[in-house]
């Protein structure tokens, strides 16, 4: 394994759906149990627009992953809502409009790599076979995967296997991605090529994203916009706009803006804390 | 910019072999995997026939107490329809057996993974079935259905039908909370996500309990034909014990061993086919 230069050219030719969609929280609220009910989300109101890459900060614990959970779908908050494009996450996610990435890549290990991506395309089932199996090449290159369509997963590196994730969560061209801290688990070098690799392919189909992550760094290099949340019960201590220039590059990291924008991120946090 | 090098790749160019050459390699492998199943069993078992024929030649032990091998052998290759046919019988009853149990256990299992109340429902019903002694019940079967394969077949899966119920249950609920997760946000059905993820992740849950059901099931049809048979393995070591004709008990025995070894052969074919993906085919 080593740097290639081939590598982009798999890349340039994807040309993914340019819909995106509007997300509008309000008044957010949700606790766990019944009888003494643990409060984790304190009345958050959000705004984001088509197409924004959003990342979640906040301490360890807060309900960053509720956040996302709520707005995917995968749970029915106690009050409040989320609206996506006048839809509920629920009425989103039966059109196979949000695509959920987390931490584990939570591949089946019984499926090759082909057989994952293809996995939401089946659930589907509605586009033909040969329709979707184009769909699934296109998903491979766009990750740089091509070659290790027939590979089992467990043959795969870490972050190969987030890789893979990534793309089946692409797989309908979703306009809504959501990311519960996919890199978490990757080392530093790995972690430093996802996040180029992430820019790539959300240049390449703007999607709106959420992006939760425990790393500073990764957000405001990522984002559009960072979210900072308290601690538990999370609320939304503070928005902040990154207007850096894209593409950011490791270069960027060096851009004394992007260390302000660091630094009132560190801020904001510790006042948090 | 990427991490890992992409084309040209040694993996890459493994992608490319031509499909004869594919069939030869796969069926080398298939040979592999046949011996490395069979000799290590092989080797062990002729340990054990060399000990009993030394011990037997030495001690010069009487044909009543224990034959030696040779007249063992003499017994199977005198009349091997004989032992044939009444090996079938006890394989019918003990493999019908086999079948009626598991897939009453996988059709619980699937109700019960799914509502915990009809899991706390039946599960103190399938304890009762397994802590009751089948020996205790093979007669009230025999009383009920006479002489002929339905007794063996109800003892048979009976016995096999717990340890596949556990094994399932767990199997099944034994799904990574990610992949669960995942399946729910491409608004996968209840079904997709049985069919798609719970069995397939069971299957190594399965193939144990069948590891263990499967010589059970043998073991039900053997102590069911005891309690009334006109034929099957069982039977006839009942009647050579009483007539004290030890060749042909031992032959039965042997005949047993060898149906017990051939069925997990198989099974350890089915670990290797079905099992690939996991951890446990790769330690």
């Amino acid at each position: 394994m080593g740097i290639s230069d081939k590598a982009g050219s798999h890349w340039v030719d994807y040309e993914g759906d340019m819909t995106a969609c509007q997300v509008t929280i309000r008044n957010l609220s949700h606790s766990y149990g019944d009888d003494e009910p643990l409060r984790v989300l304190d009345d958050i109101s959000l705004d984001v627009q088509p197409g924004q890459f959003v990342s979640i900060v906040g301490p360890s614990g807060c309900g960053k992953s509720t956040l996302l959970r709520a707005i995917g779908g995968l749970l029915t908050p106690t009050s409040g809502e989320v609206m996506v494009d006048e839809q509920t996450p629920r009425q989103l996610q039966q059109k196979m409009g949000i695509g959920f990435v987390f931490q584990d890549p939570a591949l089946l290990p019984w499926r090759s790599v082909r057989k994952n991506i293809d996995l939401p395309l089946e659930v589907a089932g509605g586009r033909t076979r040969r329709a979707g199996r184009k769909a699934v090449r296109e998903l491979l290159d766009l990750v740089g995967l091509r070659e290790f369509s027939s590979y089992p997963p467990y043959q795969l590196s870490g972050g190969m296997q987030q890789r893979v994730a990534i793309a089946r969560a692409l797989a309908f061209d979703p306009p809504l991605l959501l990311m519960d801290e996919p890199f978490g688990a990757l080392d530093e070098i790995t972690r430093e090529a996802m996040r180029q690799e992430l820019q790539r392919i959300w240049a390449a189909a703007r999607k709106t994203v959420f992006f939760v992550t425990h790393s500073i760094r990764e957000a405001a290099l990522l984002s559009d916009r960072v979210i900072v949340l308290s601690p538990r019960p999370a609320r939304v201590l503070g928005s902040f706009e990154v207007t850096l220039p894209r593409p950011r590059t490791e270069q960027t990291e060096d851009d004394p803006e992007f260390l302000a924008c660091i630094g009132t991120l560190r801020e904001a946090l510790r006042l948090a804390a | 910019m990427a991490i890992e090098a992409l084309g040209g790749s040694p993996a890459g160019a493994a992608l490319e072999v031509s499909p004869r050459r594919g069939v030869r390699r796969r069926l080398g492998r298939w040979v592999v995997a046949i011996l490395w199943e069979l000799i290590p069993p092989l080797v062990a078992l002729g340990l054990l026939v060399g000990g009993w024929w030394a011990y037997v030649e030495i001690d010069d032990t009487p044909d009543y107490i224990a034959p030696s091998p040779d007249q063992v052998w003499d017994e199977l290759v005198d009349r091997p329809d004989f032992y044939v046919d009444h090996a079938w019988f006890t394989l019918k009853n003990a493999l019908a057996g086999l079948a009626i149990g598991a897939t009453v256990a996988l059709v619980l299992a699937t109700a019960m993974a799914h509502s915990r109340l009809i899991e706390k429902g039946l599960f103190p019903v399938a304890i009762i079935v397994k802590v009751t002694p089948i020996v205790a019940i093979a007669p009230l079967f025999t009383i009920w259905w006479g002489f002929g394969v339905e007794p063996k077949i109800a003892v048979a899966a009976l016995i096999s039908f717990f340890p596949i119920l556990v094994n399932a249950i767990v199997g099944f609920r034994s799904v990574e909370p990610a992949a669960l997760d995942f399946m729910r946000s491409i608004n996968a059905s209840r079904f997709e996500v049985f069919s798609k993820l719970r069995l397939p992740s069971s299957l190594p849950y399965l193939i144990a309990a069948m590891r263990v059901s499967v010589p059970l099931s043998i073991i039900g049809a053997v102590v069911a034909e005891w309690f009334g048979a006109a034929e099957g393995l069982g039977r006839l070591v009942q009647v050579a014990n009483a007539n004290l004709d030890l060749p042909t008990l031992f032959a039965a025995i042997v005949v047993l061993a060898l149906m017990g070894i051939a069925l997990n052969l198989l099974l350890s074919i089915a670990d290797r086919l079905l099992l690939g993906w996991h951890a446990s085919s790769r330690t």
